[in-house]
């Protein structure tokens, strides 16, 4: 809360104070209800029986409620087993992007060096070729290395994938901290690493988790080559295991919106819990020396 | 242009080359290039064949379909440069790319300023998580979501209807004036999570005395955004908006389960058009032409780019 | 060169592959029949094949339906096919100029096999390019589902058996209140965009009509723009519901089943999403309306790869699949008549009317089906649901339609 208010009467700008949040509140409500509406109707999908999707005027509220397409999900070991995929594939590649992405990154923000336009340049052309066609010469190396049909073949293809954005991201976050930081760690007699990890790490945390949600979600959604990748039952994720609920002769709606909310809440229920780390770096790292 | 506006508080950018000049003398001359090593041989190792059969193919006629493809030269190139149809989808992927990138960077950032303001750190939270929603579903379910709510007989169509805003119920993915809007719809709803969350990490590293100084000296809202925020964010809002344009350069899942490009072609852009080719017809070469095609003109941008944020810094 | 290397790469992985100790051959089975319905069904079967075939091993390989077609040739593309392969009739041209299936002839003239070949639906084993591709391993006509309870509300007795009934019966239903409507035309671009095939086509056979010669595209004679000028009408009068152009086949379907369209062409097989969803109304099955008894055949095909390494033991199991008994259980789990026409005496019909109707056309009518011949099949749809949108929206005549389809289509296989 600001404390210039010198020159006006303490209790007006408390008022003014409330007043704006309570706009903010109003607004935020408003426009996550719109934007959250889609959401709520694939909920509504898996809660009712699918002739009354389809029925008319459409219903909102289900009026048959039934829970049968969770307990079909749920019930399922093959799903359960596509559920336990898509998480450990999304954490290792995570982990790996965010790691490997950051020191690239720092590279690029700290240094100035021969080859640097050149390097970055390669390192965001690896992202401008449509997936698509890459399929089948990628789909080759990944037989050649071995790594077909294993949860280890998608994680190096999602690292491929989410490394260009982990490296371009974070150099903005790292880019955005005054270089008086480095400096003054320098001063102190830090090593390159350490002006890293003892001084930008802590301020860049808000960036890190971002990319890391990025790079999380980019993995949980892949499905073009979590299909092509994977052969057997036993290594598919998520995203193939719905694509197998759009049969040649019908669709299971209620399933299929079951299973992705049921996906997704582990999901929702891991950003709240890092999104906490998302608050201003500068306060909570603390400038050193 | 805003974006050279000075920032009201001191200019913590990037002056100090004395400090590059420290961490210089600090560090052998290799030291950069291990930190980018790791990065790079995955990159190189796993994407560079791949990137090099998808040139070499487009070079060569029946290439994947026979096999003894013939060398062809640039024949590739000139029959994908003499179809009215390559030229349309690259106008599509342009109104699409440029539409999303605006629609997602208004939404996003506007949503990261909304979350980011001074209210009970749970209902922060709780706001935050539920507008990253769209974002967490894979897009065939988003696709076949947004089909059942855009149908003719759907629930936009019936709310709208209600409220008197439409007389008739429209087919907003069907009808040749409206695709494209609805697909920009789509989009923006599916992409401005990852520009709001990207944002609101930056906005943590903004330090509070500039606001508190710019306000002091009577600035509003908007004057603060234009000149505290964008300038601080700028390497930020750079990385993103590179990152947004060339994904959605090239953004194929989404458009093609909600339309297919249709109806007619009027929502085909470049992703779908080189699938296209490559698992419609079996036009494989032609379809690596294409996807060359698309790594030129977003290399030709991002140099563009490279550059211009460089003289920014 | 390219393809030697992907071959070359190929060739070392199946090299990787541990040779088992005793020495049992593995052999894949690429399907999208299991994830359709009845899982256990083809693990059963699978099952009981190995059992008594302890040398060979069978692996499932489930795949999306949407994703099959993409699937085979890109597995051929690196070298690792299935040696198996489920297949659909319309893909065999594309497939054939690609190289990626195996000649069935001799197998077909095997003395031990578990069938006899005059007894399989025939469309399938016709012969393209002098051989034979592909055998049926279950079958079904297209047909007119009808909503008796909506044709009885406006006034009619029985389903529509030719095209002005089709016309008049829709028209009415479509007058009996919001949101209702004769019948949908499910012509969206949204992949596999297969609109022509569930509605143009039926039609187009029931009345007669073809729409190529030979391999040879033939869209523009005076059947075909007869056919578009019945969707024309249809959709002009109101009798179809709002929207063909966003229409896929799925929510065609489940508009049917919620009781809002009151007829709907499709396969037979729909008939089992009508009584799985407990749909509230009067069902009837029939062939589809025309002046012919023609019906576009559809179901589920088998091959074998061009490149399995294990074509014998590929057969062997192809062979047992299509024996009576296990031929029975696999179209009793899909919904659909079994390709062995032996395995219709085991298949008891219960009483079951709908399969009953399904028999009758099935073994009284003429089946057809020109897609497997054609070069470009799935462009050559992805066109026809182009013109025809145009068609809809009123932008083009049914002649201009015919016409515009069939330059397309010609300079497509140019």
């Amino acid at each position: 809360m600001s404390v210039n208010g010198q020159t006006n009467p303490y209790r007006n700008e408390l008022v003014q104070e409330r007043f704006r949040r309570a706009v903010i509140y109003i607004a935020l409500t408003i426009v996550t209800l719109i934007m959250v509406f889609p959401v709520m109707w694939m909920i509504s999908v898996s809660l009712k029986p699918t002739t009354e999707t389809f029925s008319l005027p459409p219903q909102f509220i289900p009026e048959t409620l039934q829970f049968d397409a969770y307990s079909r999900v749920l019930g399922n070991a093959q799903f359960r087993g596509f559920f336990l995929n898509s998480y450990l594939v999304g954490i290792a590649v995570t982990l790996l992007s965010v790691a490997i992405g950051t020191l690239a990154a720092f590279g690029f923000s700290r240094y100035r060096f021969f080859g640097e336009k050149t390097a970055k340049l390669f390192v965001i052309t690896t992202q401008m070729v449509p997936t698509i066609t890459l399929l089948i010469p990628f789909f080759g190396v990944i037989v050649w290395l071995r790594l077909y049909d294993s949860l280890w073949g998608l994680i190096v293809t999602y690292l491929t994938f989410a490394l260009p954005y982990s490296v371009i991201m974070m150099n903005g976050y790292l880019d955005t901290i005054p270089k008086d930081f480095d400096e003054a760690a320098i001063i102190d007699g830090c090593t390159p690493i350490g002006v890293l990890f003892r001084v930008l790490l802590p301020v860049a945390t808000p960036g890190i988790i971002s990319t890391a949600v990025y790079t999380f979600l980019l993995s949980w959604n892949e499905f073009l080559f979590a299909l092509a990748l994977t052969r057997s039952t036993e290594m598919r994720t998520v995203p193939v295991g719905i694509a197998m609920m759009v049969g040649e002769f019908g669709l299971k709606w209620d399933e299929m919106m079951a299973f992705s909310v049921l996906g997704s809440v582990p999901i929702l229920v891991l950003f709240m819990w890092v999104q906490r780390y998302v608050v201003s770096g500068l306060a909570a790292g603390g400038v050193k020396g | 242009m805003a974006m050279e506006a000075q920032g009201q508080g001191p200019n913590f950018s990037t002056r100090g080359a004395s400090l590059f000049q420290a961490i210089r003398d600090n560090s052998a001359g290799a030291t950069p290039y291990l930190f980018l090593l790791p990065c790079l041989v995955i990159l190189g190792a796993l994407l560079g064949v791949p990137l090099y059969k998808v040139v070499e193919y487009s070079l060569f006629d029946n290439v994947i379909i026979k096999p003894d493809p013939i060398f062809v030269g640039l024949d590739n190139y000139s029959n994908l440069l003499s179809d009215s149809g390559f030229w349309s989808a690259l106008l599509n992927t342009g109104i699409f790319t440029i539409g999303s990138v605006l629609g997602h960077l208004v939404v996003g950032m506007s949503l990261a300023m909304m979350v980011n303001a001074d209210i009970h750190p749970r209902a922060r939270t709780i706001f935050r998580s539920l507008l990253i929603l769209p974002w967490i579903f894979t897009a065939a379910v988003v696709a076949l979501n947004w089909q059942l709510l855009l149908n003719p007989f759907g629930v936009i169509n019936y709310w709208l209807g209600a409220a008197g805003i439409i007389n008739e119920p429209l087919d907003w993915l069907g009808d040749a004036n409206l695709a494209m809007w609805s697909l920009l719809l789509i989009s923006t709803w599916r992409g401005y999570p990852f520009i709001m969350v990207s944002f609101l990490s930056g906005l943590q590293s903004v330090p509070r005395e500039l606001y508190e100084a710019a306000e002091i000296d009577g600035a509003n809202f908007f004057h603060k955004f234009w000149h505290v925020t964008v300038p601080q964010l700028k390497p930020v809002i750079y990385g993103v908006v590179l990152l947004d344009l060339i994904w959605t350069f090239q953004l194929f899942p989404l458009v093609w389960l909600t339309t297919g490009g249709g109806p007619g072609r009027v929502t085909e852009v470049l992703s779908t058009l080189t699938y296209r080719l490559a698992f419609v017809d079996f036009q494989f070469s032609q379809a690596a032409t294409a996807a060359v095609s698309i790594l030129v003109i977003s290399a030709a941008f991002t140099i563009l780019y490279l550059r211009n944020e460089t003289r920014n810094k | 060169m390219s393809k030697k290397l992907i071959k070359a790469m190929a060739v070392a992985a199946i090299a990787m592959i541990p040779v088992q100790s005793f020495a049992q051959t593995k052999i894949e089975w690429l399907q999208w029949f299991a994830a359709e319905a009845g899982a256990d069904t083809y693990n059963s079967l699978v099952s009981e094949f190995e059992a008594a075939n302890p040398d060979i091993k069978i692996e499932l390989v489930n795949q999306p339906f949407g994703k099959v077609r993409e699937s085979i040739v890109t597995d051929h593309a690196i070298g690792i096919s299935a040696d198996v392969l489920g297949l659909n009739m319309p893909w065999t041209k594309e497939f054939l100029d690609i190289g990626i299936l195996a000649p069935l002839d001799d197998y077909l003239g095997k003395a031990d096999n578990g069938f006899s070949k005059d007894q399989l639906v025939q469309a399938p084993i016709g012969e393209i390019d002098g051989h034979t591709w592909m055998v049926p391993l279950t079958a079904f006509p297209f047909v007119l589902h009808t909503n008796m309870t909506l044709v009885k509300e406006a006034g009619f007795e029985h389903p529509p058996t030719n095209w002005d009934e089709l016309k008049e019966y829709a028209t009415a239903i479509s007058k009996l209140g919001d949101g209702i409507s004769g019948i949908g035309l499910p012509f969206s671009s949204q992949p596999p965009a297969n609109g022509p095939i569930l509605t143009l086509l039926p039609l187009l056979y029931a009345h007669g009509g073809h729409s190529m010669n030979g391999t040879t595209p033939d869209f523009d004679n005076p059947a075909v723009v007869e056919t578009l000028q019945l969707l024309n009408d249809l959709n002009a009068s109101g009798a179809a519901a709002p929207g063909a152009a966003s229409r896929t086949g799925g929510v065609d379907v489940e508009e049917f089943v919620a009781g809002r369209t009151g007829f709907l062409i499709s396969p037979a097989a729909h008939s089992a999403n009508v009584r799985e969803r407990g749909a509230d109304f009067e069902y009837a099955m029939t062939r589809v309306p025309g002046d012919v008894n023609a019906y576009r055949v559809h179901g589920f095909e088998l091959g074998i790869s061009a490149n399995s390494k294990h074509k014998d033991e590929a057969w062997k199991f192809i062979s047992f699949l299509l024996g009576k008994q296990a031929n029975a259980k696999v179209a009793h789990a899909s919904a659909s008549l079994p390709g062995n026409l032996e395995a219709l005496a085991d298949f008891n019909t219960d009483g079951d009317e709908v399969l009953a109707k399904q028999m009758d056309i099935l073994s009284n009518d003429t089946p057809v089906e020109e897609l497997r011949q054609a070069p470009k099949a799935t462009a050559s749809w992805s066109i026809m649901t182009e013109e025809i949108q145009a068609m809809l929206a009123g932008n083009q005549t049914p002649e201009a339609t015919a016409a515009a389809v069939q330059a397309r289509w010609l300079e497509l296989i140019k």
